[in-house]
C-alpha cells in the first residue's frame, strides 16, 4: 500500500482560478447593477428637483408678469397719477407740430441743432429745443 | 490549517449557504423578470407601484397688437381642510377663528363647512373654485393650522380686469378648463395645449423610483394668441361709454373702432361689463358682447345704404330734390313722418338733415329688387365671419315677405335688424371706396417657441358700390357733422369727420314705443383719407333729448379725438378731400317722384 504523500496535499481551502475568476465577474456585475441603480436615482432625483425648480421659477415669473401688466394697464396709470394729483390732458390740436419726414432730413436741420448732436455724440438731430 | 475532522463540516456549511444564495438569487431573479408561476402576482405587484400623472399645461397667453398680456394662466392657492383631522383634534371653533381672522370672513361660516361633514377627509373651505389672494396664502401658510392645507389651482387670469371682458370672454374651473365664450371659447383648441402624461414607479414611500419612468410625455403648452385689439384705444372706448351711460342714464352702450383698410378691429367695448374671474356671479344679459350679438333696428345709420344704392345705380344725383312734404307723407295709406318738417331737399341734404320721408321716396324709386341686391352686397342679414362666438346675422326678410311700405321703412332703418358689426362694416365699404373689408380680431397665433401658427391678413369680401360712388358718399356723409347737419356734435377739432346719426324707436308687443329709443352714430375721420371707423350705441337712454346726434355724437367725439392723437394720424385739411364732388354741381336725372 502506498504511503500517503502528506506534502503533496494542499493546506487550506482552495478555489480553482476560472471560478475565482467567474465569481470575480458576477461580484463586479452586481456592484456595476448597485451602483448603477444608486446613479439613476441620484440622477432622477436631481431631474426631478430641477422640474421643480423650473416650475417654481415658472409661476414666479407668471406672477410677476400679471403684477407688471396690471401695474402698466391704462387704468392703473390714470389712478397713479390722479394719486399724485398729475393731471394729464391731450394737447390741443393748435399746439402740435408735425415734421414731416423730409423736414427730418440733415440738411434741413438748423446747425446749431447738427452741431449739439455731434457734440452729444447721437446719432439723431435735436429739432425741438 | 484547517483539521481535517473539521473539513467536512466546512463543507457541509459551504453548500448550505451556497443553496441559500442560490435560492434567494433564483428568486431575486424570478421576482425581477416576472418568470414562472408568480406572473400574476408580479404583475400585481407592478400594478401597485405603477402610476400614471397627468402632467398639467399652461394655457396660452392672450396679447394685444402691441404685445400686452391680456390673459394668462397663474398657480393659485385654494384652502382645503380635513374635517376628519379637525375634529379628531377637537379644534374646529380655533381653527376656523383663525381661518375667518385671515380672510376677513365670519367664523360661523367656516365652521359649518368643516364641522358639518366631519365624515370627511376633504373639503373646500371656501367653497370650490375660489382661490386666494397670495398674502392670505403666505398668512395661512405661515399658521401651519393643524388639519387645514393649502393645495395649488391654476386659475386664469386678466391683468387688465373687466376690460376687454366681452371679448376674451372666459375660462370654466378645473379640472376641465375650457374657454366658456369669447376669444377663449372660439380660440380654445389652440389656447388649451395638450397635456403631458408620466408613467413610472412608485416605492414603498410613495416616492418615485426615477429609473423606473417607463413613459413620459411633456406638456405642450398652449399657443399665444395675438389680437388686433389696442389695449389703449379699447380703454379710451371704455371710459367714453361708461361716462356716456351714467350722464345719458341709459340701460347700455357698445362701440367700435375698426381700421378702415384692413378691418381690424382696434376696440370692441360694451357696458355693462364684467368680471371674468366672476363669471358664475354675473347674469346672462351682461357677458352678451352686443356689438356683434345683440340684433337691433339702426334707424337713420341704414340711409346712407340706400342712398350709396341710388347714387351707384345713377337714379339719383345729389343736387337732385325730393319733395318732403313738410314732415308727413302718406304712402299705401300709411304715414311717415320726419322729426322735423321739410319741404325740398337735395339727396346731400336729405343725408345731412336725415329725412325719413327723402330716404323712404329713394327707396321707393330704387326698387325692392335692386334694395334687397344692395343690402345682400353691402352684407345685411348676414354674419361677417368675425373670429368671435355668438355672432348674429341680423334680420333682413326676402321680398317676397316685404309689404307695400317695406321699402319706406328700411329705408330708415326698420323692418330689418343689424349688429353694430354689420352697420359698421356697411360704413368701412363706403370709407375704403366701395371695398367691403371682412373685420378681423385676430391678428396671429404663435406656438411657445414664437412659430407663426396662424396669420391673418386684410381680406376684401366684395364692392358693393364703385370707388366714385364711395367718394360721394364719404363728401355727402362729411356734410353730416357741419354745421346744420344732424352729427354737428360729433365734430373733432382740426379733424374732418364724415358719419350719420341714428335714432330707431325701439320694438314693443303692438307696434314701437314712443320713449324707449337706441341712439347711434357712425363716423370715420378723417374724412379724406378715413383711417379709423368708429359706431357708438345707446340704448335706451333717458334724458329728455335721445337723438343719436346730441347722445351718441358726442362719444364719437371723445373716442375719435383721443384717439387720431394715440395713433399719430394726421389731419388732412384739403378742400375738396380726395374725390369729393361739389353737390350743388350734380345735376341729377332729372327723376323727382312727387309722391
Amino acid at each position: 500500500m502506498a504511503k500517503h504523500n502528506r506534502r503533496k496535499r494542499t493546506e487550506g481551502f482552495v478555489i480553482a482560478l476560472p471560478w475565482a475568476a467567474v465569481l470575480m465577474g458576477v461580484v463586479v456585475l452586481m456592484l456595476m447593477y448597485v451602483w448603477l441603480d444608486a446613479r439613476g436615482q441620484a440622477l432622477g432625483s436631481r431631474i426631478k428637483f430641477s422640474e421643480q425648480q423650473r416650475a417654481k421659477i415658472q409661476k414666479r415669473y407668471d406672477y410677476e408678469l400679471w403684477k407688471w401688466e396690471t401695474l402698466k394697464s391704462p387704468s392703473s396709470i390714470e389712478k397713479a397719477l390722479s394719486q399724485n394729483r398729475v393731471a394729464m390732458i391731450w394737447p390741443e390740436e393748435g399746439r402740435l407740430v408735425r415734421l414731416q419726414e423730409p423736414e427730418l432730413a440733415a440738411e434741413n436741420v438748423p446747425p446749431y441743432s447738427r452741431q449739439m448732436a455731434q457734440l452729444a455724440q447721437i446719432p439723431r438731430f435735436v429739432v425741438n429745443d | 490549517m484547517i483539521e481535517w475532522r473539521y473539513r467536512n463540516r466546512l463543507i457541509g456549511l459551504a453548500i448550505l449557504m451556497m443553496l441559500a444564495l442560490v435560492g434567494v438569487s433564483t428568486r431575486l431573479v424570478y421576482l425581477h423578470f416576472h418568470l414562472g408561476p408568480g406572473v400574476d402576482r408580479g404583475a400585481r405587484i407592478t400594478a401597485m407601484r405603477q402610476f400614471r400623472e397627468r402632467l398639467a399645461v399652461v394655457r396660452g397667453k392672450i396679447l394685444d397688437r402691441n404685445g400686452n398680456v391680456l390673459a394668462l394662466d397663474l398657480v393659485k392657492k385654494e384652502l382645503c381642510a380635513s374635517p376628519i383631522e379637525i375634529a379628531s383634534n377637537r379644534n374646529a371653533q380655533a381653527v376656523a377663528e383663525a381661518i375667518g381672522r385671515i380672510l376677513n370672513v365670519e367664523p360661523c361660516v367656516l365652521l359649518d363647512r368643516i364641522v358639518n361633514r366631519p365624515e370627511r377627509q376633504f373639503v373646500y373651505v371656501t367653497g370650490f373654485g375660489h382661490v386666494l389672494e397670495d398674502d392670505q396664502a403666505e398668512a395661512l401658510r405661515r399658521a401651519q393650522l393643524p388639519g387645514v392645507f393649502l393645495k395649488d389651482a391654476m386659475v386664469r387670469s386678466y391683468p387688465r380686469g373687466a376690460s376687454l371682458c366681452h371679448v376674451l370672454g372666459y375660462v370654466n374651473l378645473e379640472p376641465e378648463r375650457n374657454g366658456c365664450a369669447g376669444i377663449e371659447q372660439r380660440w380654445d383648441r389652440y389656447l388649451r395645449g395638450v397635456p403631458g402624461l408620466l408613467v413610472g414607479e412608485r416605492d414603498g414611500r410613495r416616492h418615485e423610483m426615477y429609473n423606473r419612468r417607463l413613459l413620459e410625455i411633456k406638456s405642450c403648452p398652449g399657443a399665444n394668441v395675438t389680437l388686433t385689439i389696442d389695449q389703449y384705444v379699447q380703454y379710451i372706448v371704455e371710459r367714453a361709454l361708461e361716462n356716456a351711460v351714467r350722464e345719458q342714464r341709459a340701460t347700455a352702450a357698445w362701440a367700435i373702432v375698426e381700421r378702415v383698410r384692413t378691418g381690424e378691429i382696434l376696440a370692441m367695448a360694451n357696458i355693462p361689463a364684467f368680471d371674468p374671474r366672476a363669471f358664475r356671479a354675473t347674469a346672462p344679459d351682461a357677458m352678451r358682447n352686443r356689438c356683434i350679438a345683440n340684433n337691433y333696428e339702426p334707424g337713420s345709420t341704414f340711409k346712407v345704404v340706400v342712398v350709396a344704392a341710388a347714387l351707384n345705380e345713377k337714379l339719383v344725383a345729389p343736387a337732385q330734390i325730393f319733395d318732403c312734404e313738410n314732415g308727413t307723407w302718406f304712402y299705401a295709406r300709411r304715414p311717415l313722418r320726419d322729426f322735423h318738417p321739410y319741404g325740398n331737399l337735395s339727396v346731400a341734404d336729405i343725408i345731412k338733415k336725415s329725412s325719413n320721408i327723402g330716404a323712404a321716396k329713394i327707396a321707393v324709386l330704387l326698387g325692392n329688387a335692386r334694395l334687397y341686391a344692395y343690402l345682400k352686397q353691402f352684407g345685411i342679414g348676414e354674419r361677417t365671419g368675425i373670429e368671435l362666438p355668438g355672432e348674429e346675422a341680423g334680420l333682413l326678410y326676402p321680398v317676397s315677405k316685404w309689404t307695400a311700405i317695406s321699402p319706406t321703412r328700411i329705408a330708415i332703418g326698420h323692418e330689418v335688424a343689424v349688429t353694430a358689426l354689420q352697420m359698421l362694416g356697411v360704413l368701412c365699404t363706403i370709407a375704403n371706396d366701395g371695398v367691403r373689408m371682412k373685420p378681423q380680431i385676430i391678428q396671429q397665433v404663435t406656438d411657445a417657441d414664437g412659430r407663426v401658427l396662424y396669420q391673418q391678413s386684410p381680406v376684401a369680401i366684395s364692392q358693393p358700390i364703385r370707388p366714385d360712388t364711395a367718394r360721394l358718399m364719404k363728401s355727402l356723409l362729411t356734410r353730416v357733422t357741419e354745421e346744420g347737419g344732424t352729427g354737428a356734435r360729433a365734430r373733432v377739432e382740426g379733424y374732418n369727420v364724415g358719419g350719420k346719426t341714428g335714432t330707431a324707436q325701439k320694438a314693443i308687443p303692438g307696434g314701437y314705443s314712443d320713449t324707449l329709443n337706441m341712439s347711434s352714430f357712425m363716423g370715420f375721420i378723417p374724412a379724406e383719407d378715413p383711417q379709423l371707423a368708429i359706431i357708438v350705441v345707446l340704448d335706451e337712454p333717458s334724458n329728455d333729448v335721445r337723438t343719436g346726434g346730441y347722445v351718441a355724437g358726442p362719444v364719437f367725439k371723445e373716442i375719435a379725438e383721443q384717439s387720431v392723437r394715440y395713433l399719430d394720424i394726421a389731419p388732412q385739411r384739403r378742400c375738396p378731400p380726395q374725390g369729393e364732388v361739389n353737390v350743388a354741381s350734380q345735376p341729377g336725372p332729372g327723376v323727382n317722384l312727387g309722391i
